[in-house]
């Protein structure tokens, strides 16, 4: 996995001329000899390539957007007379500002409405003093997650291994990821806690839920969400109920906010 | 509503387009305000329709990004003298017409400029729509950080733009999201031909 990782990354130096002219010379001797890292950078170009390719279409569409502003803005409507009032030139500007405020008011909303339901996990661990150089890691981890000090926690906590009878550390770890807004790597991290019978694992369930909201509100966690608001026994019942109940406004289904 | 108010030099739009994200976005805004009149003069003049003049003046600027950026653009004229004689080449491919119709020279074309043609015009509609269908498999957010990175956007811009906490988890954003892309690609063979024919070309 971790091969797998830097063989990635070196393949994205190569590919982005990040390297240096030796280092780079050294990176292509070694694809002429092994036709399996020579078969991953092409699948990786090809990747860039794609990336490319969908800018295209992109830049495209953002010319077409930008050439319907110029027209707007270019085109002088001529009315009728008894269009032309002031009253009711005075109500479709007030009805567009109340438009936009509402939508502005309900993307914002979406938004602030997930993170919103974030609070941090009390810290209910304590590490006991000790001369091993893993556990001093681990207080200073549990240490900085409990200051809310996150980007610390996560170079901490990550050094510990995963161990299911003391799931903590890696919940933190998950809950500190998620407050930074990474939510694929909280969810990397929560999930297989989730899949426990120990005492967070609903915890873990309902941070990682937050975290799948983070990636967007997808049909699939909009069911998970409505699924733990509807388990009775649930530790986070409550506010899974009240979070559901404000990303399912059917205003902002209908407009697909979200 | 504020639709370009920036002045530029050809080396300060070349350097916007180079630079990739906001600035280069704010730059093809200019370069196609700037010179879009011209083009439709141009093939109005000569029966088109403003419609085709647009459609072929907005592959001319997608053609300029994609040579500056993947740097196989070599600047022999003026920026804009180069649009106009793309965008009449494209027309006169695209719509059939015959170059004997028209004197280049006399059009103000003092020079042949080779295009090289945007990947995005040697597409089919369905190879699109394959594309398309691809993208749509990564969630929302690694969509939109692939997207802004590949438009060469700053990891600041990206983490402020998407409310990320610091250009690292943006860094680590992205190479996830990547290597999830290029997992779909290695699933998909048609994918990888296309990529392998277009870029070919």
């Amino acid at each position: 996995m971790e091969t797998e990782n830097t063989t990635f990354l070196q393949i994205e130096a190569y590919l982005g001329k990040e390297m240096n002219e030796e280092e780079r010379l050294i990176f292509e001797q070694e694809m002429e000899s092994n036709s399996d890292l020579a078969h991953e950078v092409a699948l990786q170009r090809k990747t860039h390539a794609l990336l490319s390719l969908n800018n295209q279409l992109a830049y495209k569409a953002k010319l077409q957007a930008f050439d319907a502003e110029l027209e707007a803005a270019q085109t002088t409507v001529i009315r009728p007379f008894w269009t032309q009032t002031w009253v009711k030139a005075v109500a479709g500007v007030a009805f567009l500002l109340v438009l936009g405020y509402s939508l502005a008011y309900l993307q914002y909303n979406s938004q602030s409405i997930r993170q919103g339901a974030f609070s941090p996990y009390n810290n209910a661990f304590s590490v006991r003093h000790t001369d091993s150089e893993l556990e001093k890691i681990l207080k200073d981890g549990i240490e900085a997650y409990s200051e809310q000090r996150y980007q610390t926690a996560i170079e901490l906590l990550s050094q510990i291994p995963y161990d299911p009878a003391q799931p903590l550390p890696r919940l933190y770890l998950g809950i500190s990821y998620l407050a930074i807004g990474d939510g694929e790597a909280a969810l990397r991290e929560l999930h297989p806690i989730s899949q426990t019978n120990s005492a967070v694992s609903q915890a873990a369930e309902w941070y990682g839920l937050l975290a799948q909201l983070e990636e967007g509100p997808t049909d699939a966690a909009l069911a998970h969400l409505k699924e733990v608001a509807s388990t009775p026994d649930h530790s986070y019942q409550k506010k899974a109920q009240g979070l559901h109940r404000q990303l399912d406004h059917p205003l902002r289904r209908w407009l697909r906010i979200p | 509503m504020r639709l370009v108010a920036q002045r530029y030099t050809d080396q300060e739009l070349f350097a916007a387009i180079q630079g990739g994200g906001k600035a280069c976005d704010q730059a093809i805004q200019y370069l196609y305000k700037k010179h879009l009149e011209k083009i439709c003069k141009f093939v109005t003049g000569r029966n088109g329709s403003r419609e085709e003049a647009k459609d072929v003046f907005q592959d001319a600027i997608v053609n300029l990004l994609v040579g500056i950026q993947e740097g196989k653009f070599e600047q022999k004229s003026s920026l804009g003298t180069y649009l106009y004689a793309i965008s009449k080449n494209l027309w006169y491919r695209r719509f059939n017409r015959s170059l004997k119709q028209d004197n280049l020279e006399s059009a103000g074309v003092s020079e042949e400029i080779e295009d090289g043609t945007p990947e995005i015009l040697l597409m089919e509609d369905h190879q699109r729509e394959m594309l398309g269908d691809l993208l749509s498999h990564l969630k929302p957010k690694c969509k939109e950080v692939l997207t802004l990175w590949s438009q060469r956007f700053s990891m600041k811009e990206i983490a402020s733009q998407l409310a990320y906490s610091n250009e690292q988890v943006v860094r680590n954003k992205k190479n996830h999201c990547l290597k999830e892309l290029k997992e779909m690609v290695r699933k998909n063979p048609d994918v990888q031909s296309l990529m392998a024919e277009l870029v070919e070309k």
